[in-house]
């Protein structure tokens, strides 16, 4: 009874929670990110049980499995073609559930009751702030998940219980599965595990244990994400093809783009997490560790030009802050008499700091391209009409995860959405049928597609074969050129007579 | 307490169970319900399979898609449970110095041998190194009369005066439950405990039992103490079984003390309050698995069972031979168990409670049922994998698509997790790696599954006797 009565105190406030941030935070309107829409239709085509929805689920990085994986139960029950994307509102709700609750049970393993509510309100009122957080589920789930397995790290790192260790191999995995928003930040946390056990030389002879105990969820994770991606399109490593074929390149360090809530925050984590390890305060220390390793993977984002990617990493950067100095006040809190002044008092600065300069700006994270239903029927509509004005027996195949998105509630048999665009076998598919591509400006997370590393500048000169036929805001039109037969051939000539 | 006279020899009957109350013995394999329900069953499934294939496949697949879910959710739900603090007594050496000086209470030990006289120094010096007054140790080597060799050498071995040769009469079975039966009504002990000849028991392992009985309810009549074994790296087998019983003892079995359920007893090192067991009728000589069987009539007749932190160390049967007879003989005993347990099945709902009933159904019959339909689930996938047949998916229709893609992909790797857990808390990191190939252990205990289920019918009273000895020779 009474682990009922303590689990209701965290579910409670953890769903309030989530309720308020889906009631008030979330915009009124229907004009969202385009990946949203995206997320809305791989998740309705999964449930359908279509070859692109099973495609989708394993062929991205941007739209990694684990996300459409939460978002799948809503998308079995909610229903179709609502003006809203119903799905990705449920699972945005689950993920805010989630990431409220890690933050609620961190910050009460910290504080007593009350201060540590008004903690975990604080950090309530810190994801507020961040654009984005209650209207793409994917950044929600990946920001949930990444709370989860950093504390639990720290968790791990402090008191070395084999649950805490075995908690954070699993959301490690789940973390992997989230693609590559957090990647990098992933990797660096897989290694952190070894470095920390060779440093410690009560851990370092059991290394091995820790490696296979702490790694091999992740390891298993990634490769049953190869397995599917050979078995639903054939080639283990699709999701990474792009990054073979058309690496992004990089730009320079982006010393310009860094703002000054993310140095605040990076310097809150490396100041908090130094004085730390100076008094062996672990947990603190891997926090302020795990936050300037996130500072470095947010900056190889940008210098590689991905800044449309970094709202996962610029959240939890601030995040990463407020739960360091957390972590160090925790401290103060349990130990007040055994900390001298000076500690006290740059833990004290550090806070003030974090005031001063951590708190982001609202809507301060890079902009996303918006759409609505109207824009994406419209586009659609226009699209039919030229293509129904040359030829009764035109079929348009949406190259691009988008189309998924733009297809999702309607009903055109006309549209196709093709993830693994093979031209050849579309025309030896579809023969005698007039087949036409639709490609989006290869921009954001349109860039990393199929139809770019394989036809290599098909939004600005088609292929071979595919002729520009037309020009819709960020989407073109191409038609498949296809050499007539014989009987076509005789037919025309028929009628020419 | 009732305890019986010092040297009370007089004839007791080692099959009382069978024979007052043949109802909770394996003497009879299958009741005439249980036949009925069993020809129903096939009749069903069979005319569905004729009138309509693939819905009775699609019923029969969501079936086994949802015993797969609830038996993944249970191992995790025993391992959680696992990391409680109530899950197993826990005794350091400075608590045990505090319990002395103290009058220490009768402790019988049974140690059942069968042809196995290269055993018996081994065995007396490990008794005679327990942590526990002499005068309190209550010793019988049950010994068959009709196994001159280990006889003669138990004879010739100067043995203590705290450690007695007890014969068993030939007859049948020749069990060892009926063999511990006779070694029951002549124990001397307030607590009983058996190890079998090959055992090395933790020299304070008496003490902590005894200082785990005083410190439980009284309903608390067993202790169970935890089993692993002492050449795990001899071989491959010997590594996945080591990892196997450190996941069993370690942390499933503390997972169900810690819920007080229903407790499948391990073969040895389970020590008893000795007027309960003898009240119980002691051990059904019938059943192949005695220990398993007497787990669940405690919790049937209201007691409990809890888990001691300390080890008794056995030798791992390194032969794949004698390791499929062994496990061949353990499923054999949970068949045995089921079916005796299931012959009245709403007097078993009524005595264990809904919950432990569903524990019991998923332990004892959840492990049988696995071990005989993995090779078909396990083919399928590997067909669906490399041929991609229609037919296969067409059986797993969405929702039972998903379920399955998460207990093939999610499921079968907790199991596998859960053994590296149990050999990491058990600090056999270096038998880690052996687990990643447990699919083929697995397929070896399938394969002693049927085999078990086949000699169920066939042969139940026989007894596969283990050959000890071989990574030592």
């Amino acid at each position: 009874m009474a682990y009922l009565r303590n689990k209701l105190t965290e579910w409670i406030p953890a769903l309030l929670a989530a309720v308020a941030f889906s009631v008030v935070l979330t915009p009124a309107g229907d004009a969202l990110p385009v990946q949203t829409w995206t997320f809305e239709g791989i998740c309705r085509e999964l449930v359908a049980g279509t070859t692109e929805g099973r495609q989708a689920l394993v062929g991205s990085l941007w739209h990694a499995p684990l996300p459409t994986l939460v978002g799948l139960p809503g998308a079995a029950l909610l229903p179709r073609g609502a003006s809203i994307p119903l799905v990705a509102r449920g699972t945005t709700f689950l993920a805010l559930f989630f990431l409220a609750y890690t933050l609620l049970r961190f910050c009460r393993r910290q504080f007593s009751m009350w201060p540590a509510m008004l903690f975990w309100l604080a950090c309530l009122l810190l994801l507020a702030r961040l654009p984005g957080l209650t209207t793409q589920p994917q950044m929600a789930v990946t920001l949930a998940v990444a709370a989860a397995t950093v504390l639990k790290f720290a968790d791990w790192f402090d008191g070395r219980r084999l649950g805490d260790l075995v908690k954070f191999s699993f959301a490690l995995a789940l973390l992997a599965l989230c693609g590559a928003h957090l990647a990098g930040w992933t990797l660096l946390l897989a290694l952190l595990l070894p470095l920390v056990a060779l440093l410690d030389p009560a851990l370092r002879p059991r290394l091995q244990g820790l490696l296979i105990l702490g790694l091999l969820p992740v390891l298993y994770a990634m490769s049953i994400w190869l397995l599917m991606s050979r078995l639903m399109l054939a080639d283990a490593i699709y999701p990474w093809r792009a990054l073979i074929h058309t690496p992004p390149a990089w730009t320079g360090w982006p010393a310009a783009g860094m703002a000054p809530h993310h140095l605040g925050a990076v310097a809150c984590c490396a100041l908090l997490g130094g004085l730390a390890a100076c008094r062996r305060d672990r947990r603190t220390a891997l926090l302020g560790v795990s936050g300037v390793a996130l500072l470095v993977w947010h900056t190889v984002l940008q210098g590689y030009g991905l800044a449309w990617a970094t709202g996962p990493a610029a959240g939890l950067l601030t995040l990463m802050a407020l739960l360091t100095l957390a972590s160090a006040l925790g401290v103060l809190a349990a130990r007040p008499h055994t900390v001298p002044l000076r500690h006290r008092l740059a833990v004290a600065g550090v806070g003030l700091v974090f005031l001063a300069l951590c708190i982001p700006p609202r809507g301060s994270s890079p902009t996303l391209a918006m759409q609505d239903r109207q824009t994406q029927r419209r586009l659609l509509d226009a699209v039919e009409h030229y293509v129904e004005s040359r030829t009764p027996y035109g079929r348009v195949f949406i190259c691009s995860y988008r189309g998924l998105g733009l297809l999702e509630g309607d009903a055109r048999e006309r549209f196709v959405a093709c993830l693994d665009l093979h031209v050849d076998a579309l025309r030896e598919r579809y023969h005698r049928q007039n087949l036409f591509l639709l490609v989006p400006r290869p921009e954001a997370d349109a860039a990393f597609e199929c139809a770019v590393w394989r036809y290599h500048d098909i939004y600005g000169h088609g292929a071979a074969r595919a002729l520009f036929a037309g020009d819709w805001g960020d989407w073109r039109l191409y038609e498949i050129i296809t050499a007539p037969t014989a009987d076509e051939l005789l037919e025309w000539r028929q009628r020419e007579r | 307490m009732k305890t019986p006279e010092p040297d009370n020899l007089a004839p007791c009957d080692p099959l009382a169970l069978a024979h007052t109350r043949p109802e909770w013995s394996a003497i009879l394999s299958v009741s005439r319900g249980q036949k009925r329900a069993a020809i129903g069953l096939a009749l069903l499934i069979g005319g569905g399979l004729a009138l309509a294939p693939l819905a009775t496949g699609r019923l029969l697949v969501l079936g086994c898609t949802l015993f797969y879910l609830a038996a993944t959710l249970y191992k995790l739900m025993l391992i959680r449970a696992a990391a409680h603090p109530r899950a197993a007594f826990q005794f350091s050496a400075a608590a045990l110095a505090a319990a002395e000086p103290r009058d220490w209470p009768v402790f019988s030990i049974l140690v059942p041998m069968y042809k196995e006289p290269e055993t018996i120094p081994q065995m007396v010096a490990g008794l005679q190194a327990m942590d526990y007054p002499a005068d309190r140790l209550d010793v019988q080597l049950l010994l068959e009369a009709d196994d001159t060799a280990t006889l003669e050498a138990a004879r010739a071995e100067s043995l203590p005066p705290f450690i007695r040769i007890t014969e068993i009469p030939p007859s049948f079975p020749r069990t060892k439950p009926k063999a511990c039966n006779i070694g029951l009504a002549r124990a001397r002990g307030r607590y009983l405990v058996i190890y079998d000849a090959e055992d090395r028991p933790e020299p304070d392992q008496l003490k902590k039992a005894v200082l785990s009985f005083e410190q439980s309810p009284a309903n608390v009549v067993c202790i169970q103490s935890c089993l692993n074994y002492y050449n795990p790296r001899f071989n491959l087998l010997t590594r996945w079984f080591a990892a196997e019983y450190s996941a069993w003892f370690d942390l499933c079995l503390p997972g169900l003390a810690a819920m007080r359920t229903v407790i499948p007893l391990g073969g040895t090192s389970n020590h008893f309050k000795t007027q309960v067991l003898q009240e119980l009728l002691g051990w059904d000589a019938y059943n192949v698995t005695e220990d398993c069987d007497l787990g669940v009539r405690l919790a049937r007749a209201g007691y409990e069972t809890r888990m001691v932190r300390t080890t008794t160390w056995e030798e791992a049967c390194c032969d794949p031979h004698f390791w499929i007879r062994q496990r061949t003989r353990w499923q054999k005993g949970y068949i045995q168990t089921f079916m005796v347990h299931t012959r009245e099945p709403l007097k078993l709902l009524r005595e264990l409670g809904p919950v432990n009933f569903l524990h019991f159904m998923l332990l004892i019959g959840g492990s049988i049922f696995s071990s005989l339909i993995n090779p078909f689930f396990w083919a399928l996938a590997l067909i669906w994998f490399i041929f991609r047949p229609s037919g296969i998916e067409s059986l797993f229709p969405g929702w039972v698509f998903a379920m399955s893609a998460f207990c093939l992909f999610v499921g079968n790797f907790v199991f596998v997790y859960i053994n590296l857990l149990g050999c990491f808390r058990r600090r056999y990191d270096t038998l880690m790696w052996a687990n990643l190939l447990t699919p083929v252990y697995w397929a070896m205990m399938s394969f002693s599954g049927w085999r078990a289920f086949l000699q169920f019918f066939s042969n139940p009273f026989h007894w596969e006797k283990t050959q000890h000895g071989l990574s030592t020779q």
